[in-house]
């Protein structure tokens, strides 16, 4: 799966998770950039984006998790 | 709406929720035994979803019994309308013997001091399975596996002795979404939710339908379709429907048989089908059927339209439409009834199964309060079917009242009668002067205290009984008497009743030796009917409230006996 599908998906959890719908996300949004993007966000994200995309990362993933590039790279791992 | 959707859009879906108008406000209290932040968002969801608005206190991580035992200025302040106790089977530290007392001897100890410090209901989640066997079947006979078993029959012996306790049912929860969707482990390990986020929707939805229930936002009656929802095929075009016999027959027996249930428990059923009577009633003496003819309050079978239909229903039984939910096979029915009778709850019975589900999907019937009326209810209401044919047929409405031989009975709350005036207290919208909601506990301590006047009431004629009908409660402030509550069942609506409770009253204030009586009425969608109460009673207003000298109180004339 290319970089610009799961970066448009992921931007849409993003925007669902968040409360958000006109949040644009790139591969250099990270959480400590994004207001609201907290521990309890994180949850909600992570299971949106395993929901997704049909995957289930490790706890070692969830935890790197906290960047949007970070997060492109796992799900590329992932699906097969 | 599915568990993944409510989990990732949450925030929009409140958001559209929290515009509905006649949001009802309550303030819920989660105490948990693990993470609880999810719990909280969709419980808040289900809640608005039933016109239910909450601010929700949650514990601090795992600190439920903590916070229910010692002092917790912060729960005080907070004044919770409603506790729910968040504890799952991951809070089962160890299996022995020793360990299970202590546990019980824990629960009982936060049930008991909530009970004490804060006189509301009190949800408790029982105990689900485990994910594991251990070492095999035999575990559920004396080993790990049987210990929820044995903490749950504890729970429910105590909610069973218990009033305003209820029992929120994650065991059947996780036995029905299967307890490997149930158990999550990285969200324990990772962020200590004792279930999968998947399982929280489920529960919060759970706990919602008893809450609703505890504010009296059940439906009453059940109306329903005939021709491919009550048994396979249409009976005029072809007697041999599908009812019992084949496989297809079969699924309409069992939706008779969860119908039948319902019935049992104080339901009501109607029916709304364009038919020829003559067919409905072959159809309802099928000699494999179980739903007959006299289970029904009402039956329409003809060509008028169902959204009339429905309302002449109401009408009858003078139930508000709100508390009505009609299923039909056909889409472009429901619609129909959906457009035009926006209050009334629409499920499309696609298959007899998907009619049950919809119905415990939505708890539309969810019962917290039983009482010994509820069996009865059916025939209650069938007389007074009986009354309104009586009074079509009289000249006149006072003869019409003189001929029913009313008989009524008024007297102080007595504990037997506590659970249903409790019931009526929480489900009357309508004659209901000031809409406050009472917990059988504030009932009973009301009922004690020396500085109330509690009445109830009750009404009988020579159709049979109506039951406890009616109720007042009024606070003495020296002397003067404040009437905090007055409701009246609907099921007895212009017969005067209403008359001979403050004609009793009034007896009963002089005899205490009070001269001024007052009372308010609290205006919402559903009272309109006694917006003039006081007023025609000779009340004067008074900012908001009304007052009268209680000898100037003008009490009509009634036509009721008052049995002494």
């Amino acid at each position: 799966m290319g970089k610009a599908e799961i970066l448009e998906r992921v931007q849409d959890i993003f925007r669902d998770v968040l409360g958000d719908s006109s949040l644009t996300i790139t591969e250099d949004t990270s959480a400590d950039k994004v207001e609201g993007w907290d521990s309890l966000a994180q949850i909600s994200i992570v299971s949106a984006i395993a929901d997704e995309f049909q995957i289930s990362p490790s706890i070692d993933e969830i935890l790197a998790m906290k960047s949007v590039e970070k997060i492109i790279e796992i799900v590329q791992a992932s699906v097969k | 709406m599915d568990a993944e959707i409510l989990l990732r859009k949450k925030r929009q879906i409140k958001n559209e929720l929290l515009e509905q108008r006649g949001l009802v406000e309550k303030k819920i209290a989660i105490l948990g035994g693990s993470t609880t932040n999810e719990v909280a968002d969709q419980l808040e969801i289900a809640l608005l979803s039933a016109g239910i608005k909450p601010t929700i206190y949650q514990s601090a991580y795992n600190q439920y019994f903590q916070e229910a035992v010692l002092d917790n200025p912060e729960l005080d302040a907070f004044a919770p309308d409603i506790i729910f106790i968040y504890t799952t089977a991951r809070n089962i530290t160890s299996a022995d013997a020793g360990y299970l007392e202590e546990l019980k001897g824990q629960l009982k100890q936060v049930w008991k001091n909530l009970k004490n410090k804060y006189h509301c209901p009190i949800i408790q989640n029982n105990f689900e399975r485990f994910l594991y066997q251990y070492c095999g079947n035999q575990s559920i006979v004396n080993g790990e596996a049987a210990f929820p078993d044995k903490v749950n029959s504890f729970i429910y012996e105590y909610a069973a002795a218990s009033d305003n306790f209820y029992v929120n049912d994650i065991d059947f929860l996780a036995a029905k979404i299967g307890l490997d969707n149930w158990y999550d482990d990285t969200a324990w390990h990772l962020y200590r939710y004792a279930t999968s986020l998947k399982a929280i929707p489920y529960i919060a939805k759970s706990v919602a339908r008893i809450i609703k229930s505890l504010y009296g936002k059940n439906k009453k009656v059940l109306v329903l379709d005939l021709d491919d929802t009550l048994w396979g095929g249409v009976i005029a075009e072809d007697p041999s429907i599908k009812l019992g016999s084949d496989a297809e027959g079969e699924a309409f027996l069992e939706l008779h048989s969860y119908i039948k249930k319902l019935k049992e428990r104080g339901v009501l059923l109607g029916i709304c089908s364009k038919n020829e009577m003559r067919n409905a009633e072959k159809g309802l003496s099928h000699p494999e059927g179980i739903l007959r003819k006299e289970d029904f309050v009402s039956i329409k079978a003809n060509w008028d339209d169902k959204d009339q239909n429905i309302k002449v229903i109401s009408d009858e039984l003078n139930l508000p439409l709100s508390s009505f939910v009609f299923a039909d096979d056909s889409a472009a029915m429901c619609e129909l009834v959906k457009q035009s009778l926006p209050e009334v709850s629409v499920v499309q019975a696609t298959s007899p199964k998907d009619l049950i589900l919809a119905i415990e999907e939505a708890g539309f019937f969810e019962e917290t309060v039983t009482t010994a009326e509820d069996s009865k209810r059916t025939e209650m209401y069938q007389a007074n079917m009986k009354r309104q044919e009586l009074e079509a047929h009289s000249l006149d409405y006072n003869d019409y009242l003189k001929s029913l031989e009313m008989v009524g009975r008024v007297i102080p709350f007595t504990s037997d009668y506590y659970d249903r005036i409790t019931q009526l207290i929480n489900k009357t919208n309508q004659f209901n002067l000031t809409v406050l909601r009472l917990s059988e506990a504030d009932v009973k301590a009301r009922a004690e205290a020396d500085n109330y006047l509690t009445l109830a009431g009750w009404l009988d004629d020579k159709f049979g009984q109506n039951g406890l009908v009616s109720a007042i409660i009024a606070e003495r402030k020296e002397n003067f008497l404040e009437i905090e509550l007055w409701i009246m069942s609907c099921r007895i609506f212009k017969r005067g009743f209403e008359f001979l409770m403050l004609s009793e009253l009034v007896n009963r204030a002089k005899e205490l030796g009070i001269t001024e009586i007052c009372g308010k009425y609290v205006p919402t969608e559903k009272n309109v009917i006694v917006k003039d109460l006081y007023k025609s009673f000779g009340f004067t207003c008074n900012g908001d409230r009304w007052v009268a000298k209680v000898d100037q109180i003008c009490v009509p004339d009634n036509f009721i006996k008052l049995e002494k």
